[in-house]
């Protein structure tokens, strides 16, 4: 464990060092991640711009929901999702085989190789724009509801991680569907709205959209006191099952990796 | 004209071979059109219907979205900005006597084909199921419809085009390719009808090129249009198509000295 | 016995298309697989400090056998052991214990430093502070390299980033080293320094080494043992000197005439390779060499006569091209 700390450590400085070195790809990467973030809650706004509630979510509840669905995916694309946009890349030119030799998780690698810090952008406006959220809307939150935001979050970051993964792992049959990385992003936008929106799936739709119904709407939940149990302990078992389900099925994959052709 | 269709064969070729990748493009532009739609049957099934607009038409409009996403939005500016301008890929179609323009067409052609045949056999499918599809058909409306329709991707493709060959006077284009993207989602009608956007853009989001790619032929073919207006839209069209052919023709030919000076 | 290989089998199963539109229509509902043996029965053991070249043609299945061996696929069939460990199990430790260099890959970060990724190599390799700092001294020293590593690696040449490659792939001083082509485009200069490098590396850590290439200077100055494989199966195995004894058909007559012979007359005796007088090379067959040189000196005026091997190259060619038959 302490090892692992020490490589991300290092990985951390490497892609700190990359990033002043490229300061023009930098404020590229700053405008995407503002420019989608600012998108999201821009999408949300006008969808809302002419009823007052839906799904029995106020408006302004809407409104602070993706906020924080912004946080919670700054957060995600600042770590993971950079590294899953290139996982098709690594594996199709065969770049895998470099991580493959090293005695390091080979998940563990082409996960958090990489780190795009320009999302702190989109997490810190994402973060203005749920603070003033809170206060249209004039909740108190204590440090608990705080506490366990934190700890749903961080649950709902483990599951979209390995959703995504388990997803992404079929790039090692199928290492020409790069843009399999464009499906998850949209299928992740699902996340924004309500589950109570989403459940007006039929019940086989919904069980598969399930842990993107959860994901915002149970933080969310617990910061407007109005958490329910059962969808905290359903998350909780969410996240630990797709977590499982993904190191198994990557393990799997690497007895198919066929590598690249020198 | 020959080369051109081997051009045309040989691509669809290659889109019969990743027929998997456009199943992908596919599944990308149902789950955000099923989204917004499925938003709108909650909001639309509330009391607040009606003032606003009703179900069986936003269901039209989302499922005709659907496939003209799929078959009339034009992908090209990525390759165009990256493999061809950026990695120096220009340099082959250049040595070769056939436009580039034409080369670019009849490359994009099969994949929108491919990917309007899965939008329109969803299409077919729920309006069979469900019967849910509203669309107001008349005889004499199908030639202007369809001419906006072929239209609406002609001027699409030069938009695009225009959006790619950007390329030669930026360093790093990815910056530009999120902007374009979100301005594209936004003013072409994929969130929400433009009739429906605030009325402070309204207006411009109405007027602007881009709607006459998606949104107003998804409303030629839902019928809500008159035949004059039909005409005006058509006509409106080939107004934006002779704009953008001219900026086109400026830009290729002020960036490709750039291109040849400087490279890349 | 560090490597051992027995019967070791990979098969990849690919995706035949006929040509034309029709083809691909035809694919859409009846798709043809053919399996491709890249790798078949080949089996051969490695004893501990051996350098090895293992030489083919493109697509023979040097590089496969190599992934194999370093733990990158899994084989269909056979068994590989390495340092007593099954190599696609991927145990760290024995990762621990190995290098795969590949040399049209690129490991290094590039917009920085190549001592940025020697420093996350340290970390992923569990090195020491004294002994990184030792690692590279040695390699950069032995490299001449000690002015690159804080160059960013995208200004580097290939030679230079060969060498960081190098650094970085074998700071955790590997016990035995996969080098896949290492030299691969490198000028002649370079290439060289790489092959003194290899050589030394050997020498000082006793290190265990199998190495591809194209180039035959590469596997003529390192390896005292080849293997050689063609269409996944080997072909032969053993000193590099006793190939050409295998393989040769021919022996090559250098000689030097003292009075002008014409051409048309040493034709007689073999194959006239090349004639400016007063030196001719005639190729002749292997069995029939000292016939052909009694011949030339009891009817032609010579002032020196020398009988030479094939070059190793034409050797190897002829293998390759399945022309050989054995001498």
């Amino acid at each position: 464990m302490k090892r692992y700390f020490a490589i991300y450590r290092q990985l951390l400085r490497l892609n700190l060092s990359t990033l002043l070195t490229y300061r023009v790809n930098f404020i590229n990467n700053v405008i995407g991640s503002v420019g989608w973030g600012a998108m999201s809650l821009l999408t949300v706004i006008l969808l809302t711009a002419k009823v007052t509630s839906a799904y029995g979510w106020k408006r302004e509840e809407l409104l602070l929901f993706n906020g924080i669905y912004g946080i919670i995916l700054g957060v995600f694309h600042m770590f993971i999702s950079i590294n899953m946009s290139r996982l098709w890349k690594v594996i199709h030119m065969g770049d895998l085989d470099g991580i493959l030799v090293k005695p390091i998780d080979s998940q563990f690698a082409v996960s958090l190789w990489w780190v795009n810090f320009s999302n702190v952008f989109r997490i810190l406006m994402a973060l203005g724009f749920t603070v003033w959220m809170i206060h249209v809307l004039h909740m108190s939150i204590s440090p608990m509801h705080i506490l366990l935001f934190v700890v749903l979050a961080a649950a709902a970051l483990v599951l979209l991680y390995s959703l995504w993964f388990v997803i992404l792992t079929n790039l090692i049959w199928y290492s020409n569907l790069s843009n399999l990385v464009l499906f998850m992003y949209s299928f992740e936008s699902m996340a924004r709205f309500p589950k109570e929106m989403l459940a007006q799936l039929s019940s086989s739709l919904f069980v598969i959209v399930l842990p993107l119904a959860l994901a915002i709407n149970t933080p969310t939940r617990a910061l407007l006191n109005q958490l329910s149990l059962p969808d905290a302990g359903t998350l909780f078992a969410l996240a630990i099952c797709f977590w499982i389900a993904a190191r198994r099925y990557w393990r799997f994959a690497l007895h198919h990796y066929t590598s690249a052709s020198s | 004209m020959k080369k051109f269709f081997t051009i045309f064969l040989l691509y669809a070729q290659h889109a019969l071979e990743y027929k998997a990748r456009s199943f992908v493009w596919f599944f990308v532009i149902l789950i955000d059109v099923g989204v917004y739609l499925l938003y709108w049957r909650g909001v639309l099934l509330g009391p607040q219907a009606g003032a606003i607009w009703t179900l069986p038409k936003a269901i039209s409009y989302y499922l005709l979205l659907l496939v003209a996403g799929t078959f009339l939005q034009v992908h090209i500016e990525e390759e165009v900005a990256f493999e061809d301008i950026q990695y120096g890929r220009l340099s082959q179609y250049l040595l070769r006597p056939f436009s580039y323009l034409g080369f670019k067409f009849f490359q994009e052609l099969p994949w929108r084909i491919m990917q309007g045949g899965f939008g329109l056999i969803t299409l077919v499918g729920i309006s069979v199921l469900t019967r849910r599809v509203e669309v107001t058909f008349h005889p004499e409306m199908v030639l202007p419809v369809i001419s906006i329709i072929l239209s609406a991707f002609i001027l699409c493709f030069f938009y695009k085009m225009i959006v790619g060959i950007i390329a030669f006077w930026t360093i790093d284009y990815s910056g530009l390719q999120n902007i374009q993207a979100i301005i594209y989602i936004l003013f072409s009608g994929i969130l929400i009808p433009l009739h429906l956007l605030p009325e402070a853009i309204r207006g411009f989001a109405l007027a602007q090129p881009i709607a006459y790619t998606l949104y107003y032929p998804v409303l030629a073919v839902q019928g809500v249009f008159s035949q004059e207006v039909l005409w005006r839209v058509l006509g409106t069209q080939w107004m934006w198509i002779a704009l953008l052919y001219g900026l086109y023709r400026i830009m290729w030919i002020r960036g490709l000295r750039q291109f040849t000076a400087v490279g890349q | 016995m560090v490597i051992s290989v027995s019967h070791l089998v990979k098969n990849y199963s690919v995706h035949k298309k006929d040509p034309g539109f029709m083809g691909s229509v035809r694919s859409l509902f009846h798709r043809k697989y053919e399996t491709v043996s890249a790798v078949n029965d080949v089996s051969f053991k490695i004893d501990e400090g051996e350098l090895v070249g293992f030489i083919g043609p493109n697509g023979a299945g040097k590089t496969t056998t190599l992934k194999c061996l370093s733990g990158l696929l899994y084989p269909t069939l056979g068994s590989v052991s390495v340092l007593g460990y099954t190599p696609f199990e991927r145990n760290h430790a024995y990762l621990r214990r190995i290098a795969l260099v590949m040399g049209q890959k690129n490991q290094l970060w590039w917009d920085l430093p190549a001592a940025e990724t020697f420093l996350l190599n340290k970390e992923i390799y569990g090195i020491g502070d004294l002994e990184y700092k030792a690692r590279v001294s040695e390699l950069t020293e032995l490299l001449e390299a000690e002015e690159m590593i804080n160059v960013p690696v995208r200004k580097l040449s290939l030679g230079e980033r060969m060498k960081m490659e190098l650094i970085a792939s074998l700071i955790h001083t590997p016990e035995v080293l996969f080098l896949d082509e290492p030299t691969i485009g490198l000028d002649v200069v370079m290439q060289k320094k790489m092959r003194d490098f290899v050589a030394a590396y050997n020498k000082l850590h006793h290190s265990t080494i199998l190495l591809t290439s194209h180039y035959m200077e590469d596997v003529r100055q390192l390896a005292r043992r080849v293997i050689i494989i063609d269409h996944g199966k080997k072909m032969y195995d053993g000193a590099l000197d006793n190939l050409v004894k295998k393989y040769a058909k021919h022996k090559l007559i250098s000689v030097v005439f003292e009075t002008y012979v014409p051409p048309d007359k040493l034709s007689l005796i073999g194959e006239l390779v090349s004639y400016s007088f007063p030196k001719a090379v005639i190729r002749v067959k292997r069995s029939a060499s000292n016939i052909a040189a009694a011949q030339l000196l009891q009817e032609f005026p010579v002032d020196d006569l020398n009988i030479e091997e094939s070059d190793i190259e034409d050797v190897i060619r002829d293998v390759f091209t399945g022309s050989s038959g054995k001498a």
